[in-house]
Protein backbone atom coordinates (compact mmCIF):
# COMPACT_ATOMS: atom_id res chain seq x y z
CA UNK A 1 0.00 0.00 0.00
CA UNK A 2 1.30 3.23 -0.82
CA UNK A 3 1.32 6.55 1.08
CA UNK A 4 -1.08 8.10 -0.65
CA UNK A 5 -3.15 5.35 0.77
CA UNK A 6 -2.43 5.56 3.71
CA UNK A 7 -2.87 8.89 3.92
CA UNK A 8 -6.26 8.93 2.15
CA UNK A 9 -6.91 6.15 4.49
CA UNK A 10 -6.22 8.20 7.46
CA UNK A 11 -8.33 11.03 6.49
CA UNK A 12 -11.25 9.47 5.67
CA UNK A 13 -11.35 7.55 8.88
CA UNK A 14 -10.50 10.73 11.34
CA UNK A 15 -11.89 14.05 8.90
CA UNK A 16 -14.60 12.42 6.96
CA UNK A 17 -16.69 11.67 9.85
CA UNK A 18 -16.99 15.77 10.28
CA UNK A 19 -17.98 16.46 6.39
CA UNK A 20 -21.78 17.23 7.74
CA UNK A 21 -20.83 19.85 10.36
CA UNK A 22 -18.05 21.45 8.23
CA UNK A 23 -21.02 21.91 5.72
CA UNK A 24 -23.77 22.52 8.23
CA UNK A 25 -21.48 25.82 9.57
CA UNK A 26 -20.25 26.35 5.49
CA UNK A 27 -24.29 26.77 4.92
CA UNK A 28 -25.33 29.09 7.86
CA UNK A 29 -22.34 30.99 6.76
CA UNK A 30 -22.85 31.50 3.15
CA UNK A 31 -26.60 31.19 3.34
CA UNK A 32 -26.34 29.80 -0.12
CA UNK A 33 -26.65 25.52 -0.54
CA UNK A 34 -24.60 25.49 -3.17
CA UNK A 35 -21.75 27.92 -2.43
CA UNK A 36 -21.71 26.30 0.97
CA UNK A 37 -21.45 22.53 -1.45
CA UNK A 38 -18.28 24.20 -3.10
CA UNK A 39 -16.67 26.00 0.47
CA UNK A 40 -17.10 22.05 1.92
CA UNK A 41 -15.52 20.42 -0.86
CA UNK A 42 -12.58 23.28 -1.55
CA UNK A 43 -12.23 23.53 1.89
CA UNK A 44 -11.47 19.50 3.06
CA UNK A 45 -9.48 19.28 -0.09
CA UNK A 46 -7.04 21.96 1.18
CA UNK A 47 -7.43 19.99 4.99
CA UNK A 48 -6.16 17.28 3.05
CA UNK A 49 -3.69 18.69 1.06
CA UNK A 50 -1.94 20.21 4.84
CA UNK A 51 -3.11 16.71 6.32
CA UNK A 52 0.77 16.41 7.81
CA UNK A 53 0.18 19.91 9.24
CA UNK A 54 -2.59 18.29 11.81
CA UNK A 55 -1.75 17.12 14.87
CA UNK A 56 -2.88 13.78 16.07
CA UNK A 57 -5.13 13.89 18.78
CA UNK A 58 -6.18 17.13 18.63
CA UNK A 59 -9.60 19.06 17.80
CA UNK A 60 -10.43 17.50 14.36
CA UNK A 61 -13.44 18.55 13.95
CA UNK A 62 -12.15 22.26 14.88
CA UNK A 63 -9.24 22.50 12.52
CA UNK A 64 -11.64 21.32 9.58
CA UNK A 65 -13.89 24.22 10.26
CA UNK A 66 -11.32 26.73 11.03
CA UNK A 67 -10.05 25.94 7.32
CA UNK A 68 -13.57 26.38 6.14
CA UNK A 69 -13.83 29.63 7.51
CA UNK A 70 -10.79 31.17 6.57
CA UNK A 71 -11.71 29.82 3.04
CA UNK A 72 -14.86 31.50 3.36
CA UNK A 73 -13.23 34.87 4.43
CA UNK A 74 -10.77 35.02 1.66
CA UNK A 75 -13.07 33.77 -1.22
CA UNK A 76 -16.63 34.01 -0.73
CA UNK A 77 -17.54 36.41 2.09
CA UNK A 78 -17.80 39.07 -0.85
CA UNK A 79 -20.05 37.47 -3.10
CA UNK A 80 -22.52 37.44 -0.01
CA UNK A 81 -25.71 38.42 -1.44
CA UNK A 82 -28.37 39.13 1.60
CA UNK A 83 -27.29 41.31 4.26
CA UNK A 84 -28.54 40.62 7.86
CA UNK A 85 -31.78 41.89 8.75
CA UNK A 86 -31.74 41.56 12.44
CA UNK A 87 -30.63 44.46 14.93
CA UNK A 88 -28.25 43.03 17.08
CA UNK A 89 -28.08 46.21 19.35
CA UNK A 90 -31.78 46.27 19.95
CA UNK A 91 -32.21 43.51 22.32
CA UNK A 92 -34.94 44.15 24.22
CA UNK A 93 -34.73 44.70 28.14
CA UNK A 94 -36.92 41.79 29.14
CA UNK A 95 -36.61 38.18 28.28
CA UNK A 96 -39.05 36.01 25.96
CA UNK A 97 -39.18 34.00 29.42
CA UNK A 98 -41.09 37.26 30.81
CA UNK A 99 -43.33 37.44 28.22
CA UNK A 100 -44.83 33.87 28.14
CA UNK A 101 -44.10 32.74 31.84
CA UNK A 102 -48.03 32.92 32.45
CA UNK A 103 -49.15 31.08 29.20
CA UNK A 104 -46.37 29.13 28.18
CA UNK A 105 -43.33 28.64 31.29
CA UNK A 106 -42.15 25.73 29.76
CA UNK A 107 -41.83 27.13 25.72
CA UNK A 108 -44.04 24.36 24.25
CA UNK A 109 -44.58 26.70 21.45
CA UNK A 110 -41.06 26.42 20.08
CA UNK A 111 -41.80 23.19 18.67
CA UNK A 112 -44.36 24.14 16.56
CA UNK A 113 -42.02 26.23 14.74
CA UNK A 114 -40.76 24.16 11.93
CA UNK A 115 -36.88 23.88 10.72
CA UNK A 116 -36.88 26.17 7.83
CA UNK A 117 -38.04 29.08 9.77
CA UNK A 118 -35.42 28.11 12.64
CA UNK A 119 -32.65 28.14 9.63
CA UNK A 120 -33.90 31.31 8.38
CA UNK A 121 -34.35 33.41 11.57
CA UNK A 122 -30.21 32.54 12.07
CA UNK A 123 -29.59 33.29 8.58
CA UNK A 124 -30.41 36.69 9.90
CA UNK A 125 -28.25 37.21 12.78
CA UNK A 126 -25.05 39.38 11.52
CA UNK A 127 -22.61 37.41 10.82
CA UNK A 128 -20.12 37.06 13.74
CA UNK A 129 -22.95 36.16 15.97
CA UNK A 130 -24.43 33.91 13.75
CA UNK A 131 -21.33 31.92 13.48
CA UNK A 132 -21.14 31.87 17.21
CA UNK A 133 -24.31 30.50 17.71
CA UNK A 134 -23.62 28.10 15.13
CA UNK A 135 -21.00 26.35 16.50
CA UNK A 136 -22.15 26.35 19.85
CA UNK A 137 -25.56 25.63 19.46
CA UNK A 138 -25.72 23.31 16.92
CA UNK A 139 -21.91 21.68 16.49
CA UNK A 140 -22.06 21.62 20.26
CA UNK A 141 -18.01 23.41 20.93
CA UNK A 142 -16.82 24.99 24.45
CA UNK A 143 -16.51 28.61 24.40
CA UNK A 144 -12.67 28.28 24.05
CA UNK A 145 -12.97 26.17 21.05
CA UNK A 146 -15.05 29.07 19.26
CA UNK A 147 -12.80 30.96 20.72
CA UNK A 148 -9.51 29.67 18.43
CA UNK A 149 -11.81 29.02 16.30
CA UNK A 150 -13.30 32.48 15.48
CA UNK A 151 -9.97 34.57 17.12
CA UNK A 152 -11.42 36.64 19.50
CA UNK A 153 -11.42 35.86 23.67
CA UNK A 154 -13.89 33.95 25.27
CA UNK A 155 -15.44 36.67 27.02
CA UNK A 156 -16.25 37.86 23.09
CA UNK A 157 -17.84 34.28 22.55
CA UNK A 158 -19.85 34.48 25.57
CA UNK A 159 -21.20 37.90 25.20
CA UNK A 160 -22.18 37.35 21.11
CA UNK A 161 -23.68 34.29 22.38
CA UNK A 162 -25.75 35.88 25.25
CA UNK A 163 -27.12 38.22 22.15
CA UNK A 164 -27.18 35.84 19.28
CA UNK A 165 -29.63 33.65 21.41
CA UNK A 166 -31.98 36.73 23.04
CA UNK A 167 -32.10 37.74 19.49
CA UNK A 168 -33.31 35.00 17.88
CA UNK A 169 -35.71 34.04 20.88
CA UNK A 170 -37.49 37.18 20.59
CA UNK A 171 -37.52 36.36 16.56
CA UNK A 172 -38.87 33.03 17.02
CA UNK A 173 -41.14 34.03 19.80
CA UNK A 174 -42.54 36.83 17.12
CA UNK A 175 -42.79 34.70 14.70
CA UNK A 176 -45.17 32.10 16.60
CA UNK A 177 -47.03 35.16 18.01
CA UNK A 178 -47.60 35.95 14.34
CA UNK A 179 -48.54 32.39 13.23
CA UNK A 180 -50.93 32.56 16.49
CA UNK A 181 -48.65 29.43 18.11
CA UNK A 182 -49.22 31.61 21.14
CA UNK A 183 -50.47 34.78 22.98
CA UNK A 184 -48.69 37.77 22.80
CA UNK A 185 -47.80 39.20 26.11
CA UNK A 186 -48.46 41.69 27.46
CA UNK A 187 -45.04 43.96 27.75
CA UNK B 1 -19.60 37.02 41.98
CA UNK B 2 -17.87 35.65 45.11
CA UNK B 3 -21.24 33.98 46.24
CA UNK B 4 -21.15 31.89 43.21
CA UNK B 5 -18.30 30.13 44.81
CA UNK B 6 -19.88 29.57 47.96
CA UNK B 7 -22.85 27.10 49.01
CA UNK B 8 -25.41 29.51 48.50
CA UNK B 9 -26.10 31.43 45.16
CA UNK B 10 -28.99 34.12 44.64
CA UNK B 11 -30.96 34.70 41.95
CA UNK B 12 -29.16 37.47 40.20
CA UNK B 13 -25.85 35.73 40.38
CA UNK B 14 -28.10 32.29 39.20
CA UNK B 15 -28.97 34.62 36.14
CA UNK B 16 -25.43 35.77 35.39
CA UNK B 17 -24.03 32.66 35.11
CA UNK B 18 -27.55 30.72 33.29
CA UNK B 19 -25.86 29.72 29.98
CA UNK B 20 -22.57 29.02 31.41
CA UNK B 21 -24.42 26.59 33.67
CA UNK B 22 -26.46 25.27 30.68
CA UNK B 23 -23.37 24.71 28.26
CA UNK B 24 -21.92 23.04 31.11
CA UNK B 25 -19.00 25.63 31.15
CA UNK B 26 -18.84 26.31 34.72
CA UNK B 27 -16.51 24.36 37.46
CA UNK B 28 -17.67 21.72 40.11
CA UNK B 29 -18.07 23.97 42.71
CA UNK B 30 -20.50 26.55 41.05
CA UNK B 31 -22.23 23.54 39.26
CA UNK B 32 -23.43 22.48 42.82
CA UNK B 33 -24.04 25.96 43.78
CA UNK B 34 -26.58 26.03 40.93
CA UNK B 35 -27.98 23.06 41.44
CA UNK B 36 -28.78 23.60 45.02
CA UNK B 37 -30.56 27.39 44.15
CA UNK B 38 -32.36 25.57 41.41
CA UNK B 39 -33.14 22.64 43.96
CA UNK B 40 -35.45 25.29 46.12
CA UNK B 41 -35.89 28.56 43.30
CA UNK B 42 -39.16 27.83 41.41
CA UNK B 43 -38.34 30.87 39.70
CA UNK B 44 -35.27 30.50 38.69
CA UNK B 45 -36.10 26.88 38.08
CA UNK B 46 -38.54 27.66 35.30
CA UNK B 47 -36.42 30.24 33.63
CA UNK B 48 -33.53 27.72 33.33
CA UNK B 49 -35.70 25.04 32.08
CA UNK B 50 -37.13 27.11 29.56
CA UNK B 51 -34.14 28.43 28.24
CA UNK B 52 -32.83 24.75 28.24
CA UNK B 53 -36.16 24.06 26.11
CA UNK B 54 -35.05 26.48 23.84
CA UNK B 55 -31.52 25.44 23.26
CA UNK B 56 -32.54 21.55 22.60
CA UNK B 57 -34.88 23.35 20.12
CA UNK B 58 -32.19 25.14 18.31
CA UNK B 59 -29.85 22.45 18.51
CA UNK B 60 -32.87 19.26 16.90
CA UNK B 61 -34.22 21.64 14.86
CA UNK B 62 -30.92 22.90 13.13
CA UNK B 63 -28.39 20.28 12.80
CA UNK B 64 -31.76 18.28 11.03
CA UNK B 65 -29.48 19.13 7.73
CA UNK B 66 -26.36 17.79 6.69
CA UNK B 67 -23.81 17.15 3.86
CA UNK B 68 -25.89 16.02 0.41
CA UNK B 69 -24.70 12.93 -0.92
CA UNK B 70 -22.81 14.53 -3.44
CA UNK B 71 -20.47 16.70 -1.86
CA UNK B 72 -19.19 13.50 0.07
CA UNK B 73 -19.06 11.28 -3.33
CA UNK B 74 -17.32 14.45 -5.08
CA UNK B 75 -15.17 15.08 -2.07
CA UNK B 76 -13.83 11.03 -2.41
CA UNK B 77 -13.72 11.12 -5.95
CA UNK B 78 -11.05 14.23 -5.79
CA UNK B 79 -9.26 12.40 -3.27
CA UNK B 80 -8.69 9.49 -5.49
CA UNK B 81 -7.00 12.25 -7.78
CA UNK B 82 -5.00 13.73 -5.15
CA UNK B 83 -0.81 12.89 -4.76
CA UNK B 84 1.53 13.84 -2.81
Amino acid sequence: MSSDDDKRRDFEEVALPHLDAVYRVALRLSSDPSQAEDLTQEAMLKAYRSWHQYKQGTNVRAWLITIMRNHFINEYRKQKKQPPTLDIAEIENHTVFEDVQDVDPEGRFFSQIVDEEVLRAIDSLPEEFRETLVLSDVESMTYAEIAGVTGVPVGTVKSRLYRARQALQRRLYKYAVEMGYIKGGSK
Amino acid sequence: MNDSHGTSIDCHAAFEILYDYLDGELDANRTAAIKTHLETCAKCFSVFDFEKTFLLFVDIRAKAQGAPESTRRKLLESLLKEKD
